[in-house]
């Protein structure tokens, strides 16, 4: 099925259910396909052809789903795109997807693109929320006095792109992973099968929309017959909170660092939230203690635990719930549909519980990467299996579990190294809050062993201030002797633990003390600033 | 140096994308200079120079719409610490 008879089919259904909503209003399922429809007949009016890329400047608002139907109905492809880019990523986005029109959404309607822009400046549309640009649209699709729509409203296939995902990698120029109608429904069919997702269903969309995940979502919830809710900018974690139990969330999902801030910074744990069911999730591995806070004093939530790329649609494993207080480190079985493969460095299949790449196989595996065939060739093999860069290795109840990136193996004295290891090491030292092990370029090693940590609060500038307070009335202004002290006595213990624990050419060779990780936007480690060492 | 002056040369080194902000008065959601990510970078670096724990109420548009609201919060946290 393509995703504007997905749309169809659920504005046939359930035409004056709430499809998307935010603060300020909601569009009913038949008031999203009209919209979309009339935004699509104007988009096609302006000389937009099948085929053509239409740039979706995404917010968290209603608007943004307009325009992706927009965009599917006049079989045209869409490009969400981060509306926040610096000039220069903006520049290079625009040269790489030669958009034939933009969709400005929500707080993007005011952008700027005169001269930056190559196509003719009527096909910029702002959609602001109930706008008469759209109605005017909708009106000059039926109405006379506007030129006629050219020919009948053509169809997108199944095997036609959809849509065009840049993703955000650590290192490396954005690509854009083009995806298919079938790349997209076959996860959204077998995502609301596995979990399952009902048409009684509400969503609150914490995540860009210019993430595969955000766009995902929105298609789960939309062909569902569930609403989807808007977040906004995920600005006050207790403001999203007050959400989930004002618009009776039944589910929300994220990376890591989202669950960390709703817990952390939003009280999640002690809210009232009778309807929520399920917490999504996905981009990286939640922290055992965290899992395990989280069953305990949320027995009734599921959390659902899902692994994929961009080049994946992007899920292609997804762990049953009732197995992740047993086994938190696993990101489950191969959603229906879809096949994984652990290979060797030779391609071949290695036995159960042995580590290898990560291969996937299914209709979800990406068209390839717009316009770049040598990276295409890369990834996806003449089978049509994606090979995910990702290590992992099988359990003998068929979860997947992950083991790092194939790059990320660090190379020291002739070693292979899974950083993953060193890691589960040092997260054992009492005082360590938050670590990563990188290998560092090093002329006799090859690579060298080094650690970026973050401490406790307790025991870093927490510890320093009880000592100040202590010394004369100067708490909460941390003495630099003290914290200097406390440094020290960490190092050391580090330094010990990782003697007793890890082999000898294993041991970290320098520790980065860090505030905080840097991050992408995404939540990833910032490789690149991880590098240039906590300055 | 003033909290202002502090969180505003912050705010610069760290968040601003399109030339610096000179007005301490602007409204830095409204402008798109912070996200939730360049939020939680604030908190952080705001907890760790001026020695005050952010509480979870604490944490609202009142407090950290603008280099003025923050620096304003900051010298209210320090007030309540000390008196402590």
């Amino acid at each position: 099925m393509t995703l504007d008879a997905a749309l169809a089919a659920s504005a046939r259904r359930w035409p004056d259910r709430p499809a998307v909503s935010t603060q300020s209003g909601a569009l009913s399922f038949a008031e999203l396909d009209a919209r979309s429809g009339a935004l699509a007949a104007r988009l096609r009016q302006a000389g937009v052809a099948p085929g053509d890329r239409v740039a979706v400047w995404t917010d968290h608002a209603p608007e943004t789903a307009v325009a992706l139907w927009a965009a599917w109905k006049a079989a045209a492809i869409a490009v969400p795109v981060n509306g926040t880019l610096g000039p220069a990523a903006r520049a290079e986005f625009l040269a790489d997807c030669e958009p034939a029109a933009s969709l400005l959404c929500g707080r993007f309607t005011d952008l700027d693109l005169a001269g930056v822009i190559r196509h003719p400046p009527e096909r910029v549309v702002r959609l602001e929320p109930r706008s008469a640009e759209l109605d005017a649209g909708g009106q000059a699709a039926a109405g006379a006095t506007a030129a006629p729509v050219p020919g009948p409203a053509p169809l997108a296939r199944d095997g036609d792109v959809a849509a065009i995902v840049y993703t955000s990698g650590s290192t490396g120029a954005p690509k854009g992973v083009a995806l298919s109608h079938r790349n997209l429904a076959s996860v959204v069919a077998a995502v609301i099968e596995h979990v399952p997702v009902g048409a009684d269903d509400s969503y609150l969309m914490l995540v860009p929309m210019h993430y595969v995940h955000g766009l995902m979502q929105l298609l789960v919830h939309v062909t569902a017959g569930a609403t989807v809710h808007f977040a906004g900018d995920f600005l006050f974690p207790r403001d999203v909170v007050a959400l989930l139990a004002e618009r009776r969330i039944v589910e929300v999902s994220g990376t890591p660092w989202h669950v960390d801030l709703l817990v952390e910074r939003g009280d999640l744990l002690s809210a009232e939230l009778p309807a929520l069911r399920r917490l999504g999730v996905v981009g990286g591995r939640l922290a055992p203690e965290r899992i395990a806070q989280l069953v305990r004093e949320r027995p009734a939530l599921e959390i659902h635990v899902a692994y994929g790329q961009t080049e994946c649609a992007p899920r292609a494993t997804a762990l049953d719930p009732a197995r992740l207080a047993r086994k938190p480190d696993s990101v489950g079985a191969p959603i229906p549909g879809v096949k994984v493969h652990v290979l060797d460095e030779q391609g071949r299949a290695v036995t159960r519980g042995r580590t290898g790449e990560v291969v996937i196989e299914g209709p979800n595996v990406m068209v390839g990467y717009w316009r770049r065939l040598q990276d295409t060739e890369r990834a996806v093999d003449g089978l049509g299996r994606l090979h995910t860069g990702d290590l992992g290795w099988f359990d003998e109840e068929g979860d997947l579990h992950l083991a790092g990136r194939v790059d990320d193996l660090i190379k020291s004295a002739g070693e292979r190294i899974a950083p993953q290891e060193i890691e589960r090491a040092l997260r054992a030292v009492p005082g360590i809050r938050e670590c990563v092990v990188v290998g560092a370029t090093d002329p006799s090693l090859g690579q060298r062993i080094e650690a970026h940590v973050v401490l406790e609060r307790e025991a870093g500038a927490g510890a320093g201030a009880g000592a100040g307070a202590g010394a004369g009335g100067s708490e909460g202004h941390r003495g630099a002797g003290d914290g200097a002290a406390d440094t020290a006595a960490i190092l050391a213990r580090i330094r010990s633990h990782c003697a007793r624990e890890l082999p000898l050419q294993r041991m970290p060779r320098a520790v980065h003390l860090w505030p905080a990780l840097p991050r992408l936007a995404n939540g990833k480690i910032d490789k690149p600033r991880l590098a240039a060492g906590p300055g | 140096m003033s909290e202002s002056a502090q969180v505003l040369d912050f705010v610069n080194a760290r968040l601003a994308r399109n030339g610096p902000v000179r007005d301490t008065s602007l409204d830095l959601m409204s402008a798109r200079i912070i996200d939730s990510m360049a939020m939680l970078e604030l908190v952080v670096w705001i907890e760790q120079t001026f020695g005050v724990r952010v509480q979870n109420d604490d944490l609202s548009a009142a407090n950290f719409r603008s280099v003025d609201t923050m620096a304003a919060y900051i010298r209210r946290s320090m007030a309540a610490q000390s008196a402590r």
